[in-house]
């Protein structure tokens, strides 16, 4: 097979940016950052027109079929084992590597004001940013399982070094959270690669691995298929998070600075909805299909839309408030993949997407006030509608686009995620009908904390502490406009900006599945 | 006919355009100039619509018109975002541009002055694109989103004056409870989706003609039920009304324009519209519903005492009335009045804006008095207005609320159990007369009970009552017509005696087949008493045309008497100045009491419903995000953190850099990593 380079060229090309900011002078390092930041996202635009074209065409038949622009060389060949460096994308990873490459951007602008040892915050800025679209695009599990671990270091040090007061405390919770899920995840990858079998050889290769067959122990085992399905879940389910593995997500963003804050919850969290998708259900699909495997995500989901909203109602920290509601709409993820419709399917994926746009917007928007006020208690801000009608405005659109009004990105994915589980028949004829309703609630829920923050952040009469808050700046309303513009843009034509490019994987690894329609 | 739905799809992005330029341009363009603007773009949908309007009338038309495009595929199923021109679209489409219109001219005299002016026209337009998209959508799920999008606007335009925390509370319950209602809309479009596979309203229409619910009867009900409560949030019904009280703290006009005439009867254009798929069962409910939400209202309109309020309570009143209508198979009936409502209480509202305007902000009628010697067009606009509420003969309120009447008579006559359902809208005839006069006989007449209001009182301008001049000539004139002798789609008769008027168009729209029409035959399994006495109800359209003569002598009667009971009051009030002491010693104290027990029970049995279901949420969330989440779920985790941490201490002697514990934890992962692969190879 040819190597293209260009998808191996987006990943590393951040990790040369690291390397460039190490060595420029002092005053050019954001700038070399943002050049390299900027690179990246172009390039990564090159990958549209790859997907252009007839599903048929595009993904092939087969969900093993739809992987482009795939670079592979031999890594580490020897002592038996076979690690290929294996990369490529197809409709999952594809939408979330522009979607890294986007939010890393604007996040690289909003950190233009870190004054605090800026060679080394951008420097592990741009390791992130490899390490992320590393997990996006891998397809050997060891590679897959070494650029997740990469993550993992400079979220640590962001938020240790550059963070808020109780800055380390939510740091080592952070990695502490997340090394146990790797771990859980570790035994999962070596079980398999010591399972399986791929033209007379262990392969750690994702493809393979999901091949009917490859596995030939696990085709009678239903427990194995089972232990590592909780181990990978457990895994993921730290990063999503799903409630009970949540709590590292408030501490951390109210700890971390807001560019920071943006990738976690724009980017980071979309990496256990992704592994969920790419490596829990190919290589296990018939013990997603196991009622009671369904049962326990479905309810979870709900669980986190549910609890997330009330927990979020209850805050008067905004930024942890936006933090429970990342937990609230990842929920709608959790459910959409957990009854196994194709409709579900889409609006969890749409949902990662339109929640990696509206939770980095968000993130954001708090950290314009918080940089002005210098606080973010709710109860004390109140009337900047009056004050700052521009912020308010990006802010009120901001906020909707997460409350999921028709129009914008959020409506879609729950939109997709309730019509699609309702038809879902895994769970029997009334409990998915069951658990549809019950998230539908959460609608309610989000209403009355999203409009709740609006009236008490924006509305009533101007405070006179608040006078002389200035308006939001160019910059800061740069960051802003691609934001918004993606929400309406997603709200309005959901097929043609994103579902087109991801159905016909989705449908594929359904397709997998015993229950597919 | 091709161009027909291309030039009303025009006519509903003009005021999208509007709504564009003016976010972007709004401060630019300044105070007198974007209202001009978008009342100007206002005006040319308005115009365009009633150029289609005639056409479609006067030049023959099919039955309806559909344009589609493909938006998006859900699952398998393609959804496609479509349009659908009908004669009831056609009616809807004409009646809001044309009130919008008025109501846009009018703002731009009433909002003189406001510091966010432009701002103002911003969110009425685009309120006025997404109710011209709902009334055009084709399917449930583009009802449902522009029904979203109306309830946003109505949310901005509630709080426009958001420095009021009375106004910004209202606007975030008016928000609130909607989505209570829209949260089981939109479980109905789940069941209708994963039920007949289709989102569009033919679609859906003829999957369930063909069985798609077959033996499974009580999850259509259950479905109707569903969709009607999305209805309930928005047109403001019992138990979920109790916002729109609350929503007049919104600017006049808004109060106009989306709490009377337009997005309040988004929610009986939505039953009008699913009505086809409405089982008896479904049916009997909406109809009780809506009885029960018209006298409650109407009761409470008697004792209200800010002229807005009253307007409020009686447009909930009048919204019964339509939900009524169409609960007892009254379909034509219910949307006619929904029409004629539209004018006059449109009208009303525009009125009392005036008379505040004039009156420099007061709203209490107590104050006022004797302001028709001050505002003589306003004052003899607004009587205009109530004659046709009141149901005065050749006023349109008359005609339309005669054929409810009429439909009512004729379903409780067929089911006597039911007589409830006749009784409850005759007597409220009678209050409604009532209450109407007395507002405007306290308002305009009698004595000037607040020297420094009378001193100050005058008429509005000019661009404030030209708008009330033409409403007042739509609220008399709208209702004049006669309904066709024939049903529609029956060919036989279509030879015999044609109707005309507003009446015998929407006549036109009236569904031919329906669930609860055809379930004496079809779904037998269902055919219990109610769904066989009912439907023979759901043509209790032609079943009507018997009653006209005894539902008008009731309703004549009923008005009249509500006239001379408020005369009554109104002679001994003449040189008093308190009249609630009056009240107290006239008969009409029953009322009152009665009047009274249902504020009582609107305040504080469902208004504390609503306020204390908050609270229990308030009080869920806070146990479960302080308590539950900080203690329990982050207790045990730091618990366990506590408990490795005393044997990390151990471990970690002398040891402090924090990269160190992470290498060191790598270390350990790795030699781990080394030992398992050993171990298993």
């Amino acid at each position: 097979m040819e190597n293209h380079w260009l998808l191996t060229g987006i990943i590393f090309l951040p990790l040369l940016g690291m390397g460039a900011v190490l060595v420029v002078p002092r005053t050019w390092i954001r700038w070399t950052a943002l050049g390299f930041a900027l690179v990246t996202f172009l390039l990564s635009l090159a990958l549209v027109p790859q997907f252009r074209g007839a599903p048929a065409d595009v993904f092939g038949p087969a969900y093993q079929d739809g992987f482009k622009l795939v670079d592979r060389l031999p890594w580490i060949h020897s002592a038996g084992f076979a690690i290929d460096y294996f990369v490529g994308v197809d409709g999952l990873g594809f939408p979330l590597v522009l979607l890294t490459t986007l939010i890393c951007l604007l996040a690289c602008i909003a950190s233009w004001n870190i004054e605090k040892s800026p060679r080394g915050y951008f420097g592990l800025f741009l390791l992130l940013e490899t390490g992320m679209l590393g997990v996006f695009s891998a397809l050997d599990f060891f590679l897959f399982y070494v650029f997740w671990e990469l993550t993992l270091l400079p979220m640590y040090f962001l938020i240790g070094i550059w963070g808020g007061p109780r800055r380390e405390y939510a740091a080592i919770k952070f990695f502490l959270y997340t090394l146990l899920g790797s771990v859980l995840m570790l035994i999962a990858m070596l079980w398999f690669y010591f399972a399986s079998n791929h033209e007379g050889s262990h392969t750690f290769n994702l493809i393979a691995l999901s091949t009917p067959g490859v596995l030939p122990a696990f085709a009678t085992h239903k427990t194995m298929w089972i232990v590592c399905f909780v181990l990978l879940y457990i895994g993921f389910a730290v990063k999503i998070p799903v409630f009970p593995f949540h709590t590292w997500l408030p501490d951390a963003h109210v700890e971390a600075p807001t560019p920071i804050s943006m990738i976690l919850a724009g980017l980071l969290l979309k990496m256990g909805g992704y592994g969920l998708l790419r490596i829990s259900y190919p290589i296990l699909p018939n013990a997603a299909a196991v009622g009671a495997v369904a049962w326990t995500l479905g309810i979870l989901g709900v669980i986190n839309i549910i609890y997330g909203a009330l927990c979020a109602l209850a805050q008067t920290d905004f930024k942890k408030l936006v933090a429970y509601s990342s937990i609230s709409h990842m929920g709608f993820v959790l459910l959409g993949i957990a009854l196994l419709t194709p409709a579900g399917f889409q609006g969890a994926m749409f949902q990662m997407i339109a929640h990696g746009i509206t939770s980095a917007a968000m993130f954001f928007l708090v950290g314009v006030i918080y940089d002005r006020v210098h606080h973010r208690d709710i109860v004390r801000l109140g009337g900047l509608a009056g004050q700052m009608p521009v912020y308010t405005g990006l802010a009120i659109l901001g906020f909707f686009a997460a409350m999921g009004l028709p129009g914008l990105c959020g409506f879609i994915g729950e939109i997709y995620v309730l019509l699609g589980s309702w038809q879902a028949t895994v769970l029997g004829p009334v409990g998915a009908k069951v658990l549809t309703v019950i998230a539908a609630t959460g609608v309610i829920l989000t209403a009355g904390y999203i409009l709740w923050s609006i009236q008490r952040v924006f509305l009533g009469a101007p405070k006179p502490e608040y006078a002389g808050v200035p308006e939001i700046s160019r910059r800061e309303i740069g960051i802003m406009v691609p934001l918004g513009t993606l929400a309406v843009a997603l709200g309005v034509l959901p097929w043609q900006t994103v579902l087109v490019f991801v159905h016909g994987t989705l449908d594929n690894i359904l397709r997998l599945m015993i229950y597919n329609r | 006919m091709d161009m027909m739905p291309y030039a009303f799809i025009t006519a509903w992005l003009l005021p999208l355009a509007g709504f564009v330029l003016l976010v972007f341009r709004g401060r630019k363009i300044g105070e007198p100039r974007s209202g001009y603007l978008a009342a100007g773009l206002m005006i040319t949908a308005a115009a365009i619509s009633l150029v289609g309007a005639t056409r479609w009338v006067f030049f023959g038309h099919p039955a309806s018109v559909e344009v589609s495009t493909a938006w998006l595929r859900l699952g398998t199923q393609a959804i496609h975002f479509g349009v659908r021109i009908d004669s009831l679209t056609i009616v809807m489409f004409t009646m809001v541009t044309v009130v919008a219109s008025c109501i846009f001219i009018y703002s731009i005299g009433y909002m003189h002055g406001d510091p966010r002016f432009p701002r103002f026209f911003t969110y009425l337009s685009l309120f006025a694109f997404s109710m011209l998209g709902l009334v055009l959508s084709d399917s449930l799920l583009g009802l449902f989103i522009f029904w979203e999008l109306v309830g946003l606007c109505s949310y901005f335009l509630i709080g426009f004056w958001y420095e009021k925390p009375a106004a910004a509370n209202a606007a975030k319950k008016a928000f609130i409870v909607n989505r209570v209602g829209d949260c089981l809309f939109l479980v109905g479009i789940a069941i209708m989706l994963g039920a007949t596979g289709a989102v569009t309203l033919t679609g859906v229409f003829s999957e369930v003609r063909q069985g798609a619910f077959a033996g499974h009867e009580t999850l259509l009900t259950l479905a109707g039920i569903c969709l009607f409560f999305g209805a309930v949030g928005k047109s403001a019904q019992f138990p979920l009304h109790v916002w729109l009280p609350d929503a007049m703290e919104g600017p006049t006009p808004v109060s106009a324009l989306i709490h009377a005439a337009t997005m309040v009867a988004a929610g009986v254009y939505l039953v009008g519209r699913v009505f086809p798929i409405l089982t008896p069962t479904a049916l009997l409910f909406i109809a009780y519903i809506g009885g029960i939400t018209l006298i409650g209202s109407a009761l409470i309109a008697v004792v209200m005492t800010d002229i807005k309020r009253v307007l409020a309570y009686s447009t909930i009143s009048q919204l019964g009335y339509m939900i009524l209508a169409l609960g007892v198979g009254g379909w034509v009936a219910g949307l006619f009045h929904l029409i004629t409502h539209a004018c006059f209480k449109a009208l009303l509202f525009l009125g009392s804006g005036s008379v505040i305007h004039g009156c420099h902000g007061e709203q209490d009628i107590r104050k006022m008095g004797r302001l028709h010697d001050k505002m003589p067009i306003t004052s003899w606009t607004f009587l205009v207005a109530t004659a046709a509420i009141a149901g005065v003969p050749f006023f349109s309120g008359f005609y339309s609320k005669d054929a409810i009447l009429a439909s009512a008579l004729g379903f409780s006559w067929t089911h006597r159990t039911h007589g409830l359902l006749f009784i409850l809208p005759a007597l409220a005839a009678g209050l409604t007369a009532f209450y109407m006069l007395r507002l405007y006989l306290l308002t305009f007449r009698t004595t000037a009970r607040d020297e420094h209001v009378y001193a100050h009182a005058h008429e509005s301008p000019r661009l404030m009552w030209v708008p009330l001049a033409v409403l007042a000539v739509l609220s008399i004139g709208i209702g004049w017509g006669r309904m066709p002798e024939h049903q529609a789609g029956d060919e036989a008769h279509a030879a015999g005696s044609r109707g005309w008027g507003l009446v015998s168009l929407i006549a036109e729209a009236q569904p031919a087949w329906t669930v609860s029409g055809d379930a004496g035959t079809h779904g037998s399994e269902a055919a219990s008493h109610v769904a066989s006495a009912a439907s023979e109800a759901s043509h209790a359209a032609d079943a009507a045309h018997g009653f006209h003569l005894p539902a008008t002598i009731v309703a004549t009667c009923a008005m009249l008497l509500g006239v001379f009971m408020a005369w009554l009051v109104y002679k001994l009030l003449l040189n008093k100045f308190y009249f609630d002491e009056l009240y107290r010693v006239t008969f009409v104290a029953g009322v009152l009491k009665l009047a009274a027990f249902g504020q009582w029970f609107d305040r504080v049995i469902l208004d504390g419903l609503a306020d204390g279901s908050a609270r229990w949420v308030a009080r869920t969330a806070f146990f479960s995000g302080l308590t539950l989440d900080n203690r329990g779920v982050d207790g045990l985790v730091n618990g366990v953190a506590r408990t490795a941490l005393a044997g990390g201490n151990l471990a970690r002697l002398g040891q402090t850099g924090r990269v160190r514990n992470y290498l060191l934890a790598l270390a350990t992962g790795g030699a781990l990593v080394v030992i398992l692969l050993v171990w298993m190879s």
